[in-house]
């Protein structure tokens, strides 16, 4: 009962939800991101054991974000989460040069699923505080993005400790979002 | 692998900060089980989020094969490994020093017991020490210390004597079989003692070797009375020079495993948020139509081998794998009436074994994340532990048309049909008020399972013990085998899980076999009720079990001359019985239940909490003179047996007052007459009954 007026009043007054999933090689920011959107407060985190998953509202669009580790072991596992999924975050930390082209493997894995055909794709250009980091026309290269067809996607820079650049990727996804 | 080792294997994992979950250390010798899987379920989902995490899962499942009949379950354990219970802690310690600020390890001991949450204190004490000093030697000498656990003393029960000490609030049931093993070692240990030549030493040397058991055996009646209580057993793990005290529980059943709560279960769904969400009516699970409760829907789902998953997003593992646990008892009856359950379960999992998890028909399974309510296609119902609801999956296999059952269920010939005429008529049944009672007294007799579940949450709500609700699940479960057998008679016009006359022998025709109903239109509506469910039942693995675990039943049960629990139901409930069957139950009992075993296993179905003696005290007041005898002889025999003293005790005072005025009486006739008269002669005294009932006319 209180689900479906909720529902009603969510389509009288434009709300809209979101199923976001963030993923990334491990230590690329994933967790940090996703608790400084939602506490806007900087975490320190500790690495991921399986998966977080919190609701981020953001002008009127409820964002749920599931955020799973990155460890090389557990990205077969990826894959379970992807049914549903509506906007896909992929976070590069832009100082490791040494990994990237491991992540833009990882990332063509995912986006060639057949349940993620319909996916958005926002990548943050994490870590941009950091020295030497790869500025997000580097990233977008190095991550093959320019090849992709039949695919909205977006580069944003962004420093998850201070949440630059975390917002402005948010409103991108709940633009170009469709609604069902 | 000798037998007698309490603790196969310790295990270390740990988080590995660039590689994930891995396993760092097995002990003694590798489990054979891919390490990546183990390391991936001892690091349960969300470890990093809390400081401590228990965890259960199995190794060793013999995941039945799809279609396996009763042949290939003949062959079970031959040449298998054994299945193993693996207790796991997880532990996250921030620590500055160390790289991203924290370190997650989980220890974990993979053991046959299935109690095996008593191994909690020690895995504590060692997964600190490991800590501290992450070395394998940690796990050794864990190993060795779980592993020198005395179980020597512990006494064993046979089947009956384990059910009659389970349903006993009796602290001392069966204290005679400690301290009967406590003298004899203690006699045994005087004796080696004095043998070795020194006997000015004996004393403290048999101190020293079994300090505790001295003071036992020579203080005997001190200690029993200071209550110890005897539904356990008392040991200790000697680690780290700290003695842990162990209390072994001797009353597990064999699908009970660790130390989960039913009562539990049983309050989160029939909660007030608890619900069933909307779904196309489903024979098995609907018993009841639309509106079944969800505890009941969960019931069914269990014994019908529904694919089961209780969820709980952001819960320590351990605490689904409780859910999980206790569904196990549930389904399997308090654990003592159906099997196959825990060998299908999967206390917690994660999406690393969906695979594995899908092969298995029916499983039950807990899970922390919530990505398994996206995939509906990988269970029929799954169970939210937070909210106590219950979705039934779209993808939930419809049922054949075709029910062979047809027969019995006149002229609905299929059982959707079935479904859907019930769920209309029993709509009305469903007002707000959930499991209306005043609805129930509409149409009495179709509210078996409605008056079950509000006697079992009243139960709950009296505060009654975990045990004495497993018992009424195990009522619930046996009333359905009962019934199943009875339908299966009269459907297919023989059966092979119930008691008949083929097997039991009746030759006056008083006694019956089988289940036993108050009357006839009960016997009819309660088939009709039952029939979708009993034909889902016979087709799942604990069905083939229990065709097996009968025949077992047939061949080693103590009484072959009639039905015991039938008898035991009728004096229950049974409304209609004439005198002459009244006088053919108790002549039964008197004549053919005599030694020990044949007593214990009566004792079995009179459990403590279904008022023990009461339906036989019953004939105490019965206006038959012969049948009065009969009840006073059999309680006389029942007095010399050491269970059944504690179950005369247990009796109310006016049932002992009954008791006691009827023995009296006959002692003052029996002194009188000649010593030709023995109580324990072929038939009863009546000599007794006469003078009894010349006493009673004047």
């Amino acid at each position: 009962m209180g689900g479906n007026l909720s529902k009603a009043l969510g389509k009288l007054f434009g709300n809209k939800e979101m199923r976001i999933l963030m993923l990334g090689l491990d230590a690329a920011g994933k967790t940090t991101i996703l608790y400084k959107l939602k506490l806007n407060q900087s975490v320190t985190t500790i690495p991921t054991v399986g998966f977080n998953v919190e609701a981020v509202t953001y002008k009127n669009v409820k964002f749920n974000v599931w955020d799973v580790g990155g460890q090389d072991k557990i990205r077969p596992l990826w894959r379970h989460y992807y049914t549903g999924t509506q906007g896909l975050i992929f976070v590069v930390d832009s100082q490791d040069r040494d990994r990237i082209d491991e992540a833009r493997q990882e990332l063509h894995k995912i986006i060639s699923d057949r349940e993620m055909k319909d996916a958005l794709l926002l990548v943050f250009a994490n870590k941009q505080d950091l020295p030497g980091a790869m500025t997000p026309a580097e990233v977008t290269e190095k991550m093959g993005l320019a090849r992709l067809r039949d695919r909205q996607w977006y580069v944003h820079p962004s420093c998850a400790t201070t949440g630059e650049g975390l917002l402005e990727g948010l409103n991108w996804m709940s633009q170009n979002v469709k609604t069902k | 692998m000798p037998p007698s080792r309490h603790v196969e294997y310790v295990l270390l994992a740990e988080f590995d900060i660039d590689k994930g979950a891995s396993l760092s250390h097995q002990y003694p010798e590798p489990t054979g089980t891919d390490e990546h899987y183990l390391s991936e379920l001892m690091l349960p989902d969300g470890a990093h989020l809390r400081a401590e995490d228990w965890t259960i899962f199995f190794l060793n499942q013999r995941i039945p094969l799809e279609g396996s009949d009763s042949e290939t379950l003949k062959e079970e354990t031959a040449g298998k490994k054994p299945l193993l219970h693996v207790l796991n802690l997880v532990r996250t310690k921030h620590d500055t020093a160390a790289r991203r600020g924290a370190m997650v390890k989980a220890m974990a001991i993979c053991t046959r017991h299935r109690y095996l949450h008593v191994y909690k204190p020690v895995l504590l004490l060692a997964m600190e020490n490991y800590f501290h000093n992450p070395s394998i030697a940690i796990l050794e000498e864990l190993y060795n210390a779980v592993n020198a656990m005395d179980l020597s003393q512990m006494p064993q029960f046979s089947w009956h004597e384990q059910q009659i000490l389970r349903a006993s609030d009796n602290k001392h049931m069966f204290e005679e079989k400690f301290t009967e093993i406590q003298d004899a070692q203690a006699k045994e240990t005087l004796e080696s003692g004095q043998q070795n030549g020194f006997p000015g030493q004996d004393v403290p040397g048999y101190e020293r070797r079994n300090y505790i058991d001295l003071v036992s055996g020579q203080r005997k009646d001190a200690l029993s009375l200071a209550g110890k209580d005897r539904h356990f057993f008392e040991t200790k793990i000697v680690y780290d020079n700290i003695k842990l005290p162990i209390r072994v529980p001797l009353t597990l059943n064999p699908e009970e495993v660790g130390d989960f709560s039913l009562i539990k279960l049983v309050n989160t769904f029939t909660s007030p948020t608890s619900s069933v969400t909307s779904h196309s009516p489903h024979p098995h699970l609907d018993s009841y139509g639309p509106n079944t409760p969800p505890l009941l829907v969960l019931l069914n789902a269990l014994l019908t081998q529904k694919r089961i998953i209780f969820l709980g997003h952001g819960h320590p593992s351990g605490e689904v794998a409780n859910y999980v646990l206790a569904a196990c008892a549930m389904g399997s009856g308090g654990g003592a009436v159906l099997r196959g359950f825990t060998e299908r379960s999967f206390p917690y999992t994660s999406l690393l074994s969906v695979d594995d998890l899908l092969k298995c028909p029916g499983f039950i399974a807990g899970v922390t994340n919530p990505t398994f309510e996206d995939h509906p296609s990988w269970w029929d119902i799954l169970c939210n532990i937070d909210t106590g609801k219950i979705t039934v999956s779209r993808d939930i296999t419809t049922l054949a048309q075709v029910v062979p059952g047809s027969g019995l269920l006149a002229p609905e010939r299929n059982l959707d049909d079935l479904a859907l005429a019930r769920s209309a008529s029993t709509l009305i049944l469903n007002s707000p008020g959930r499991y209306d009672e005043r609805s129930s007294s509409r149409d009495n007799r179709d509210n078996y399972d409605l008056e079950f579940l509000n006697e079992v949450i009243a139960a709950i709500q009296s505060h009654y013990s975990e045990t004495s609700i497993r018992g009424k699940f195990e009522e619930y479960v046996t009333k359905l085998v009962a019934l199943s057998a009875v339908y299966e008679e009269e459907t297919y016009g023989a059966t092979t899980i119930g008691v008949t006359p083929d097997n039991t022998p009746d030759p006056e025709g008083l006694l019956g076999t089988g289940c036993a109903f108050p009357d006839e239109h009960t016997r009819q509506r309660e088939l009709h009720y039952f029939a979708a469910r009993i034909e889902g039942w016979r087709s799942t693995i604990s069905y083939k079990y229990y065709k097996k675990d009968f025949q077992i039943f047939l061949q080693q049960r103590k009484n072959r001359h009639f039905d015991v629990a039938r008898q035991i139901t009728r004096l229950r409930s049974a409304k209609e019985l004439n005198d002459r069957q009244v006088t053919a139950i108790y002549q039964a009992f008197w004549t053919y239940i005599v030694d020990p075993a044949q007593i214990d296993e009566v004792l079995a179905l009179l459990p403590h909490y279904r008022g023990g003696l009461a339906p036989f005290c019953f004939g105490l007041f019965h206006s038959s003179p012969i049948v009065r005898q009969y009840t006073l002889q059999f309680l006389n025999r029942l007095r010399n047996h050491p269970a059944g003293i504690r179950f005369i005790h247990a009796l109310n005072r006016f049932q002992r007052l009954a008791y006691e005025r009827l023995y009296s009486e006959s002692m003052a006739t029996t002194s009188k007459t000649t010593s030709a008269q023995k109580v324990y002669s072929n038939e009863p005294n009546f000599s007794t009954l006469r003078s009894n009932s010349s006493g009673r006319s004047s």
